[in-house]
């Protein structure tokens, strides 16, 4: 016997609790009229889902069970063909001007936040490029560089020493002893002493920059470095380029200075600067030349690193930690530095622009997200006004209030997670075109850069839905509350 | 007996002005009895069928439905009850504006608890079978809106009957249709109730019709029931008492429909 035999008489039993259904009819039927009789259900497999058939098994009972109570199975337990969804999408065709109202306010809020972002990422990935590309150049050009500085007497005038050239004040040679032995000086790599005049080469004819150099004085409490520049051994004396081509002066040749007799220790190459015309002697020599035993008036610092931007500062601050205020601090390889400051200026200036794009996302975004859910809140409102009649019918009928929250938040729900996939595709889509534009004007000349953050995609498509319900949950709680007759207008 | 009202007391505010719609009123209804309520506009007719589906609360009074006191439970609860025991036809018909005739029908089965009710196969044979009585196969997909006056009516009594209730509640679903359409329906209606063994409480203007297709006939006035008789014993004594309108309900039309 299949159940489908026995629809017709569902529902005319009498006395029974709650059995409704032709199911649960028809075995109570049974117990009373075939009281001897066992019986199972069965089910009989169909290809269609939505029907299910059972079959019904009777066999002989014992007489001691014939009355035991009957219940059906969970697992036998049947699902309605009519679902909530079908409501909602229904209601959601029949008021298609509702829907897209609420979908396109999502889909620009979520393409306006996704359009930011991504602008703010790409402008961000631009600016590290460039950065990268800088300091790869600028480590290039100034490798094994580092910052020349020169330390001179205190009460050195710096115009004089501008215009000569060199520093007409001394100071006692012993302060380069003084920094090398110091612990407290990090900055420098490398001490050179000079002593250094402008003078008429008496025996040339000439004017001449004589450079008194005793190479580099290492530091005691570091390990010894390569020196940066070769001592010039007493009694030997090295010239400059242009000097030595104009005098015919050669390695090995013998020439006098001062009275002096020096061998050509060698003959510089080309400098294109005033090295060209400088000879240099050994410092003691030069002392004693120019009548200025044990002093110098300049140290070289050569080579000299720092942690923080303000490199000069930082130098002076260590020198003048050893030697008290007895000297002054001036650059002296400024290409360094303004390749240094350009490069901050390329980092301070990406970070202004994003800094500006910080701004505009900071009160764009939550703005269009307010806006949006503003507009998804009104609309919501409108469409449960709308229903109002609706859900008093399907009150009415039976619905339970979690039943009609459902139906009427699953709309918010639908517009969420399909405003968020269609915004994030305008957003991307529409920071792909504003890059087109923005990267290849004259400004940057650079194509768009490529930007997709799985995280952002991630927060868009499970913020959007949680928001919009959100904002259709206030007149969806207010709705599915009300009493059937006062939403039905009956009293 | 299947539902029973006790002392139940309605009113409405109007303007700041209190209306009793329903006064002190006592009834009860028997299983598988066909009750036709009568009484003139705003005699409170509406007022008490809506009492009687649960779907409002009066100030005072009992109610019980099949042994269950519907005031005493809550919302959620009273909601279950409706939709397992109580099938409710609206006088404005209330279908749903965006579900066609099969959906507009099949749509009372939401309200069941799962497991207590029909398969899905059943609920759509059943819904074709009520369609196909009430004459409306040929609209099964049409709209509402697409729909006449007695067609409409007619898909908000199929969507009543659809969970095979054991109570009937009918809000005047006769008076918007023609005289031939109304005893029709009536008909139809009351057959399909007795087939189904169902008990009809049915609110309706036309004194004929109930006379020939009802057993009892209680009559209201002012909130009030001034008859309850079998239809056999009703006769112009109990009409008169019923339609003669007083001066105060000349001048006002207020009462509580």
């Amino acid at each position: 016997m299949g159940l489908k035999d026995v629809y017709g008489s569902g529902g005319t039993a009498d006395g029974e609790e709650g059995g409704t259904t032709g199911l649960s009819v028809f075995v109570l039927e049974l117990q009373h009229n075939h009281c001897g009789w066992d019986f199972k259900i069965e089910d009989v497999p169909t290809p269609a889902r939505t029907t299910r058939w059972f079959q019904l098994v009777l066999f002989p009972r014992p007489a001691s069970q014939v009355c035991r109570a009957i219940t059906i199975d969970s697992e036998k337990q049947l699902t309605l063909k009519m679902k909530l969804s079908h409501l909602v999408w229904r209601e959601i065709a029949h008021r298609r001007g509702n829907f897209c109202l609420m979908l396109i306010s999502v889909v620009l809020a979520v393409a306006c936040g996704v359009c930011a972002i991504t602008l703010f990422d790409a402008q961000h990935q631009y600016n590290q490029q460039q950065i990268g590309v800088l300091d790869n150049e600028i480590r290039k050009i100034t490798k094994n560089m580092g910052f020349n500085i020169l330390i001179l007497p205190r009460d050195q005038n710096l115009a004089d020493f501008y215009a000569d050239d060199f520093a007409s004040q001394t100071m006692p040679e012993s302060h380069v002893e003084q920094l090398a032995k110091s612990r407290d000086v990090f900055t420098i790599r490398h001490l050179r002493p000079a002593l250094v005049r402008k003078l008429t080469w008496h025996e040339e004819n000439r004017q001449v920059i004589l450079m008194g150099v005793r190479g580099v004085v290492p530091f005691a409490h570091r390990n010894p470095k390569k020196p940066l520049a070769d001592p010039v051994p007493p009694g030997k004396i090295d010239v400059g380029h242009l000097l030595a081509q104009e005098l015919a002066i050669a390695p090995g040749q013998r020439v006098t200075l001062l009275g002096v007799d020096f061998e050509v220790n060698k003959v510089n190459p080309v400098r294109g600067n005033k090295d060209d015309i400088t000879v240099w002697v050994d410092l003691a020599q030069a002392q004693q030349m120019l009548h200025l035993p044990g002093k110098i008036n300049m140290i070289q610092a050569l080579e000299c690193n720092c942690a923080s931007v303000d490199r000069l500062a930082e130098i002076e601050a260590e020198v003048s930690g050893v030697l008290k205020d007895e000297v002054q601090v001036i650059e002296l390889a400024t290409k360094a530095i303004a390749r240094a400051k350009a490069r901050t200026r390329v980092s301070a200036e990406g970070e202004a622009r994003l800094q500006r794009w910080r701004r505009i996302a900071a009160a764009v975004i939550p703005l269009t997200i307010f806006a949006a859910g503003l507009m998804v809140g009104l609309l919501s409102f409108a469409n449960v006004r709308q229903r109002l009649q609706e859900i008093g019918i399907l009150r009415a009928l039976g619905l339970r209030s979690n039943q009609l929250l459902g139906v009427l938040l699953a709309k918010p729900a639908v517009v969420g997670m399909v405003g968020a996939v269609l915004g994030y595709l305008v957003g991307i889509g529409g920071a792909w075109s504003l890059e087109t534009v923005w990267f290849m004007s004259a400004d940057y000349q650079s194509p768009p850069q490529w930007v997709f953050k799985f995280t952002v995609l991630l927060v868009v498509l499970l913020l959007t839905p949680l928001l919009t319900v959100m904002a259709g949950w206030l007149p969806a709680f207010y709705a599915s509350g009300k009493d059937p007759a006062e939403t039905l207008n009956l009293e | 007996m299947l539902l029973e009202l006790e002392n139940v007391s309605k009113t409405f505010s109007c303007n700041d002005h209190p209306v009793r719609a329903v006064e002190e009123l006592s009834l009860q209804l028997d299983r598988g009895q066909f009750t036709a309520v009568c009484g003139p506009s705003g005699c409170g007719k509406s007022t008490l069928l809506l009492i009687c589906g649960g779907l409002l609360r009066p100030e005072t009074g009992t109610v019980t439905l099949h042994g269950h006191d519907l005031l005493s439970l809550s919302t959620e609860n009273r909601a279950s009850v409706r939709a397992a025991h109580i099938g409710f036809v609206f006088q404005q018909f209330h279908l749903v504006p965006y579900l066609n005739v099969l959906d507009n029908v099949s749509v009372a089965s939401l309200g069941l608890r799962p497991g207590s009710a029909e398969d899905g196969g059943s609920v759509e044979t059943r819904a074709l079978e009520l369609i196909d009585r009430f004459g409306l196969r040929d609209r099964i997909q049409h709209l509402p809106s697409e729909l006449s006056t007695g067609e409409r009516q007619r898909v908000a009594l199929a969507r009543a009957l659809l969970n095979r209730p054991k109570l009937l509640l009918a809000d005047e679903p006769v008076s918007n249709v023609d005289p031939a359409r109304a005893e029709a329906t009536v008909d139809l209606l009351c057959n399909v109730a007795t087939e189904e063994r169902i008990t009809l409480c049915m609110s309706l203007h036309n004194l004929d019709l109930a006379k020939r297709y009802f057993e009892r006939l209680i009559g209201i006035r002012r909130g009030r029931v001034i008859f309850d008789l079998p239809a056999s014993d009703f006769n112009s004594e109990e009409y008169r008492q019923l339609y003669e309108l007083d001066d105060a309900e000349l001048l006002s039309d207020s009462y509580g429909d």
